[in-house]
């Protein structure tokens, strides 16, 4: 690793430290924040002017850490600013130096950070999913931003001459958790590949006391945490619902539905005498299972109520139950119309098998029987054993579709806030318009 | 599918809940189970009194 060369600041005195040899073209007095010429004999001041107030380097700049399995030192610190709608954001980079492979950087913002490497391949300009973009070694880099960056603070050694006020035209492109960005100063443009790192990375990396602070908010490059999840979950999601269409097979299969009982009956409030019946007994074998009744009638513009037991005929168990059947139709202004339904069907749940009987209690409008009106209704019973019930299973898909669906709306949310940040944020709601002040 | 085994469990659970309810009919229909029915309901099925009577509703079309 690089040994330290003695040498004093000529503007304060104090004792200046460089750690890039022959690389360092500036260097900043960590005492009085000179910008010195590294390469005069006499390290001649090219600006001594800074901020007022000194901003603390998370990475103490001598410190060293293992990256990629090779240790640098941190010889540099500058902080560098853009300025977007009014809003100045500002960003640390650390300039990391190894004697055997070269220069590095780390940047941080709000807790984000990012291994940097400047690149020797330049990335050939394209457009992906409606952004323009930057293809390098045939993966496709997303626009995010660009903007002018200006250095607003420097600390250290630097390869370059620095200098705070410096600006450049920064452009980013991201393919998480990669960014590729292009640094414009005049003429030359400097390309670098940078790759997601956690702070808590980073602190492990250069041994670092304390904790990282807490990243604050969706960056850039920022690997989302939903979409791995949100692919593999509905992988999973489509081997449930295979799952779920082989038990509906077996069901439809393997269930007897067997039909035990069917008969017609008529029906008049008129009527005078007992409206109630029983039907023959029938026999419902097999294991406890379902007993399907539909009923289906001639009803038109009226409603028709019935009253049901199934009455076991040895035991003297019955299911009392009650279905309301109505239709009516018309036309109006707006054309036909139709409500309800001359049918319905009606699953007795878990019943043991036996000899049964069905009573049955039909009402119509006692309005109607009291007008004396001709009113009488034809229907038909039926009741089926063992049945399987097609609601559940699509009760069942739809409870199956939640989770995945929920994960994916996540994965989606993450994505709104990464581009939030961008040049191609989705257009804000229409509540921010002028109108709405009204 | 490893990699979501809380889904993966709470599919799983579904389905043999759901496979369960198949088997043993169950179903969400309010019925009222009323022991010792007389027998002799088969020869006068009035004067049996239902234990689920519900009050119709008149909906008057549109």
């Amino acid at each position: 690793m690089a040994a330290v060369k003695g040498l004093n600041c000529p503007n304060c005195g104090a004792a200046l430290e460089i750690r890039g040899f022959e690389h360092t073209l500036s260097v900043v007095c960590v005492n009085c924040l000179s910008v010195l010429d590294a390469k005069d004999p006499n390290f001649r001041v090219l600006q001594t002017f800074q901020e007022r107030e000194r901003i603390q380097a998370l990475i103490p700049l001598g410190s060293r850490g293992k990256l990629h399995g090779d240790t640098y030192e941190a010889i540099g610190f500058q902080v560098r600013t853009i300025e977007v709608d009014g809003i100045l954001y500002s960003w640390h980079e650390y300039l990391l130096f190894n004697p055997f492979k070269g220069f590095r950087y780390l940047t941080q913002y709000n807790g984000h950070w990012n291994d940097v490497k400047t690149l020797k391949a330049v990335p050939t300009p394209t457009s992906a999913k409606g952004k323009p973009a930057m293809s390098l070694l045939g993966e496709n880099y997303l626009h995010f931003q660009t903007a002018q960056a200006e250095t607003t603070y420097v600390m250290g050694e630097f390869p370059w001459q620095v200098k705070v006020g410096e600006k450049s035209t920064v452009q980013d492109f991201i393919s998480p958790p990669r960014m590729l960005s292009a640094e414009t100063t005049g003429d030359e443009v400097v390309w670098s590949l940078g790759e997601y790192w956690t702070g808590a990375r980073v602190w492990e990396a250069f041994k670092l006391g304390g904790h990282p602070p807490a990243a604050v908010g969706t960056f850039a490059n920022q690997p989302s945490p939903h979409e791995d999840k949100a692919k593999g979950v509905w992988v999973t999601c489509l081997a449930l619902l295979v799952m779920l269409a082989v038990l509906a097979f077996l069901c439809v299969t393997f269930f007897g539905q067997e039909e035990v009982f069917r008969q017609s009956y008529s029906f008049s409030p008129n009527r005078s005498g007992e409206a109630s019946l029983v039907t023959p007994v029938f026999a419902l074998k097999g294991r406890t299972s379902n007993v399907e009744l539909s009923i289906r009638t001639d009803l038109s513009n009226n409603w028709a109520f019935f009253n049901f037991a199934l009455i076991n005929e040895q035991t003297g168990q019955a299911y009392d139950f009650g279905r309301e059947v109505s239709y009516y139709s018309g036309r109006d202004s707006d054309g036909s119309w139709t409500e309800g339904n001359s049918g319905d069907t009606a699953l007795i749940p878990s019943v043991p098998p036996g000899r049964y009987y069905l009573r049955v209690e039909p009402e119509m409008d006692p309005q109607t029987a009291a007008l004396n009106r001709a009113v009488s209704m034809r229907y038909e019973l039926r009741l089926r054993r063992d049945v399987p019930a097609f609601s559940y299973f699509l009760i069942a898909a739809l409870l199956l579709l939640v989770p995945p669906a929920m994960v994916t709306l996540r994965a989606a949310g993450f994505e709104r806030a990464r581009w939030a940040e961008s040049d191609h944020a989705p257009v804000a709601s229409s509540s921010s318009s002028d109108g709405d002040d009204e | 599918m490893i990699q979501h085994p809380l889904y993966l469990g709470y599919g799983a659970l579904l389905l043999m809940l759901l496979g369960a309810a198949e088997y043993r009919g169950w179903s969400p229909l309010s019925v009222n189970e009323v022991k010792n029915v007389p027998r002799s309901v088969r020869d006068n099925p009035g004067a049996y009194r239902s234990h689920y009577r519900a009050v119709p509703h008149f909906f008057g079309g549109k």
